[in-house]
């Protein structure tokens, strides 16, 4: 295997006394969709949030295209090309629909605030690069016609398409999902796999999908890693990792 | 220095460190069962004190007046909570903070109108002759205060650790919608919390006031010791806020004793400064667990245009323009100066709109980057020979840099410390500019400092100089707009609505509040130096805590995310006071004085109320009410 994009080792959290996270270790590909599944508690999220700089690991290693980025803030983890997107969805409620998918590209470069007020030339060329990915991704996705209007006045399923468009118009290398499905009706869960599976495609980027939903996620994903009580007991393909016993036993209870 | 100095410095601090405890206490109780930071809680003890005061001044026994100051101090906080904070329900914490900033200015408007600033003296509980212990010199009323103090301390613990209530407020300041499910009303701890703040506030004041006089002044100085005795020790500890009190009156004493009294705020704001930079959490403090996830503090149903200008933005430009121009040709006399200073108060405030509109962030210490450039403008022209504008442009640089390094400090911190911080630091400033008399002239100020001349006109009449504030004042406008009409202003609103998204957006926010710190610090200066140069003269009185109190007002009548507003509201903060001498004719300028803080008190409170239910600023926003349902409506609908 060629050097993966992103690679956690021997990661452990600790919160307390209680192992949330325990030497559990994986690895993300070039252009690779992963799902990180389990039953309740088993560490996803816990595991999500240390990807995203949100909580600190204890012990262990992330490494992000080949760089060590272990204990990184949330915003170095999206400058470096993480973008990410929220289970109970956080878009902005004060900006447009089009303002929030701008937010994303807030990465392309950076300019000072003196070149912001006097509109100097390195501003408009950040502006018209937000804009111009803002209204390629809301085209993409079929949101150009809510583009003005306010992001959290957008029904759910829409909102949850515009997080993702908010992710991708920054153009990241790897985008973690947290349970998009969750809150959905069959039909867009069915929509949303097929647009995610899609623009993972076109884009070149990788993508770790955190979810609880099982068809969706066998569905969608190249590659499964399954957690219980913390620890990792599967990482294969997701035919294979279904008949796995120890995933079996995990799910069942049995 | 001997024993019995060292001794008798000890415990006279220890006397004066015990009131600072009484209000860390109530700071510390608030802040745990509400989130809120009650500015009012100096004016409490100060009212407890006048309450005292006058009772006894009218022949009660000073024991039952006390009784009598303390139970009316309890029953106004409680009502404050009830009648000011809790209608508030929308409001965010900035908000409700700005509201207990009215109740401070209401209580020393009222005591004013109604006492007079005149100290009162207040008669000692027992025996007035002090007592020799090892030939150190105790005042009967010290063994009071210090006495009351360690009963309330045991008498709260036990509360907090012991009885269910206790373990109520705690519960209800640690998870309130949590506290919620299992049957506790947060609103009812919120009454309960002010109730026992203006109790012990009250308690203090009372019990210390036969120690030094009873006087309106005093209040605000309180409060600000008081809050640096909370953070001292920790505001999350049970005896933090004493043992912080007892600290910070020793730092005064042995101060007072070793360098000068004279430095006395400077050596008490520098450690709370030090507190907040350091070591946050306070000295006894537990650090607080990091937010697991951020409030949505949304505005109801507006979108705020971030991305470009539009043509609305350019034809409110060029019409209110005009109208400014126009309005210079019209104004005349005392009107004149008034618009004047309302320019120049329109500038602070428009900062102010970045800061705490846009950045949510409250700073009550602009006055000293408007003494910076006031200092910078006054002391290079007249002492070093320097032309006007590169003497501004050096206050602007050092108001820019001030704000940058102590933002870099403060803002690695979630919360409220800024307002703290930057009230410390106008602390700092104004006894710098009393004390370093060969800079700054002192009390008496600086005069003779020429009229503003750019390229060769002077711009020395009132008329003339109204035209230069406008331009000023309209440019600052204008990069205000064009700061929050871009990718920053996006961001600023991004960070309002959700901080972890915002972050996950690759926002610095950190680096981003500080930036928006420095941009008001370095328009403030801008300010200051046109001050000096239109009145001739730099001097610490217009830069103090009551300019702090006009520009908070201004800011909310003119609507904390209008700068536009920053006019509207300057003007009306300005000329209250022109009007209120006018129409009192010759009464005396006490009563003004108090019926203006009055004004503004009952203004602020009423202002917050109305925008945390409906946000925007009161006038502006009520205008563009009238029109936005119809445009909601049309938002919504696809095209």
């Amino acid at each position: 295997m060629t050097a993966a994009l992103l690679e956690v080792a021997g990661l452990s959290v600790r919160f307390g006394g209680l192992r949330a996270v325990d030497d559990v270790s994986f690895a993300i590909g070039k252009n690779e969709i992963v799902g990180l599944i389990g039953p309740n508690g088993a560490g996803k999220t816990t595991i999500f949030n240390t990807l995203c700089g949100v909580i600190r690991a204890s012990a262990g290693r992330v490494t992000f295209a080949e760089r060590d980025v272990t204990g990184l803030a949330p915003e170095r983890m999206a400058e470096l090309g993480v973008a990410r997107t929220f289970q109970n969805v956080r878009l902005f409620g004060e900006l447009s629909l089009r303002e929030n998918v701008m937010m994303g590209a807030y990465r392309a470069g950076s300019c000072g605030l003196f070149a912001a007020m006097l509109r100097l030339g390195r501003h408009r060329r950040l502006e018209r690069e937000a804009a111009r990915r803002a209204d390629a991704w809301l085209g993409r996705l079929g949101l150009t016609a809510y583009a003005a209007t306010k992001a959290t006045a957008l029904p759910f399923g829409l909102q949850r398409v515009a997080e993702i468009a908010r992710a991708m118009a920054s153009e990241p290398q790897l985008v973690l999902l947290d349970e998009p499905a969750a809150g959905l009706n069959e039909v867009e869960k069915h929509e949303l796999a097929h647009i995610l599976r899609d623009i993972v495609r076109e884009t070149a980027c990788s993508a770790l999908l955190v979810e609880h939903n099982m068809p969706l996620v066998m569905g969608l994903v190249d590659r499964v890693v399954v957690l219980d009580f913390g620890r990792k007991i599967a990482d294969g393909l997701p035919d294979q990792v279904v008949r796995d016993p120890a995933v079996v036993e995990a799910y069942l209870g049995a | 220095m001997e024993f019995v100095t060292v001794a008798q410095t000890i415990f006279s601090s220890l006397a004066n460190g015990a009131l600072y405890a009484f209000i860390g206490l109530g700071f510390a109780l608030v802040n745990r069962s509400t989130g809120i930071i009650n500015f009012a809680q100096g004016d409490l003890a100060m009212l407890g004190a006048i309450l005292t005061g006058v009772l006894a001044r009218a022949g009660v026994p000073v024991g039952v007046s006390a009784i009598i100051a303390v139970i009316a101090c309890a029953a106004i906080g409680g009502a404050f909570y009830q009648l000011g904070l809790r209608p508030a329900r929308r409001a965010t914490i900035a908000q409700s903070v700005l509201i207990t900033i009215g109740f401070s200015i209401l209580i020393r408007g009222t005591v004013t109108t109604i006492w007079s600033a005149e100290p009162i003296p207040v008669p000692p509980f027992t025996g007035g002759e002090p007592l020799n212990v090892l030939g150190v010199s105790v005042l009967p009323q010290e063994l009071w205060l210090i006495g009351t103090l360690a009963l309330v301390a045991v008498a709260t613990s036990a509360f907090f650790q012991r009885t269910v209530m206790g373990l109520a407020l705690r519960a209800g300041a640690s998870n309130p919608l949590g506290a919620a499910f299992v049957g506790i009303d947060a609103r009812r701890l919120g009454l309960y919390a002010f109730i026992a703040a203006g109790l012990l506030g009250g308690l203090g004041g009372a019990v210390w006031a036969p120690i030094s006089l009873a006087q309106v002044d005093i209040g605000l100085g309180l409060g600000l010791k008081g809050f640096t005795a909370a953070a001292l020790g920790g505001f999350s500890a049970t005896y933090g806020p004493i043992v912080g009190g007892l600290i910070l009156g020793l730092a005064e004493g042995f101060g007072n004793g070793f360098i000068s009294s004279a430095y006395q705020d400077a050596i008490t704001f520098s450690l709370l400064l030090l507190v907040l930079i350091l070591r946050p959490q306070g000295l006894l403090g537990t650090k607080p667990q990091a937010a697991a996830d951020d409030k949505h503090e949304e505005i109801l149903s507006r979108t705020v245009s971030a991305t470009h200008f539009t043509r609305a933005d350019l034809v409110r430009l060029v019409a209110g323009a005009v109208f400014l121009a126009a309005l210079g040709q019209v104004l005349d006399g005392v009107w004149l100066t008034t618009a004047i200073f309302a320019e120049i108060t329109a500038i602070v405030v428009m900062g102010l709109v970045l800061l705490t509109g846009y950045c949510g962030q409250l700073s009550l210490g602009q006055g000293a980057f408007m003494m910076i450039g006031a200092y910078s403008s006054g002391y290079l022209t007249v002492k070093q020979g320097w032309p006007a504008l590169p003497a501004m442009a050096l206050g602007i640089v050092l108001a820019t840099l001030t704000a940058l390094a102590l933002g870099r400090m403060i803002f690695r911190l979630r919360g409220y410390y800024l307002s703290m911080a930057s009230l410390g630091l106008l602390m700092i400033a104004l006894t710098f500019a009393r004390e370093l008399s060969s800079i700054t002239g002192g009390p008496n100020g600086l005069p003779g400092i020429p009229p503003l001349t750019i390229g060769g006109m002077s711009f020395f009449a009132d008329r003339q100089f109204y035209y230069v504030g406008l331009v000023v004042s309209l440019a600052v406008l204008v990069l205000g707009l064009s700061l929050t009409r871009s990718r920053f202003g996006r961001a600023l609103l991004a960070i309002r609505s959700s901080e972890s998204a915002a972050r996950s957006c690759a926002v610095d926010v950190a680096g981003l509040k500080t930036r928006s710190f420095a941009f008001s610090a370095a328009v403030a200066s801008a300010a200051g130096s046109l001050y000096v140069h239109y009145l001739g003269i730099a001097n610490p009185g217009p830069f103090g805590t009551d300019a702090t109190i006009a520009q908070l007002t201004a800011l909310t009548l003119g609507g904390l995310l209008s700068l536009w507003g920053a006019y509207v509201g300057s003007a009306i903060v300005v000329a209250l006071p022109v009007v209120i001498g006018w129409a009192g004719g010759s009464s005396a300028t006490q009563v003004v004085a108090g019926l203006q803080y009055l004004i503004f008190g009952l203004l602020l409170i009423c202002v917050v109320l109305v925008q945390s239910n409906e946000h925007g600023g009161l006038i502006l926003a009520r205008l563009k009410t009238l029109a936005r349902p119809r445009r909601a409506a049309a938002e919504l609908r696809p095209s």
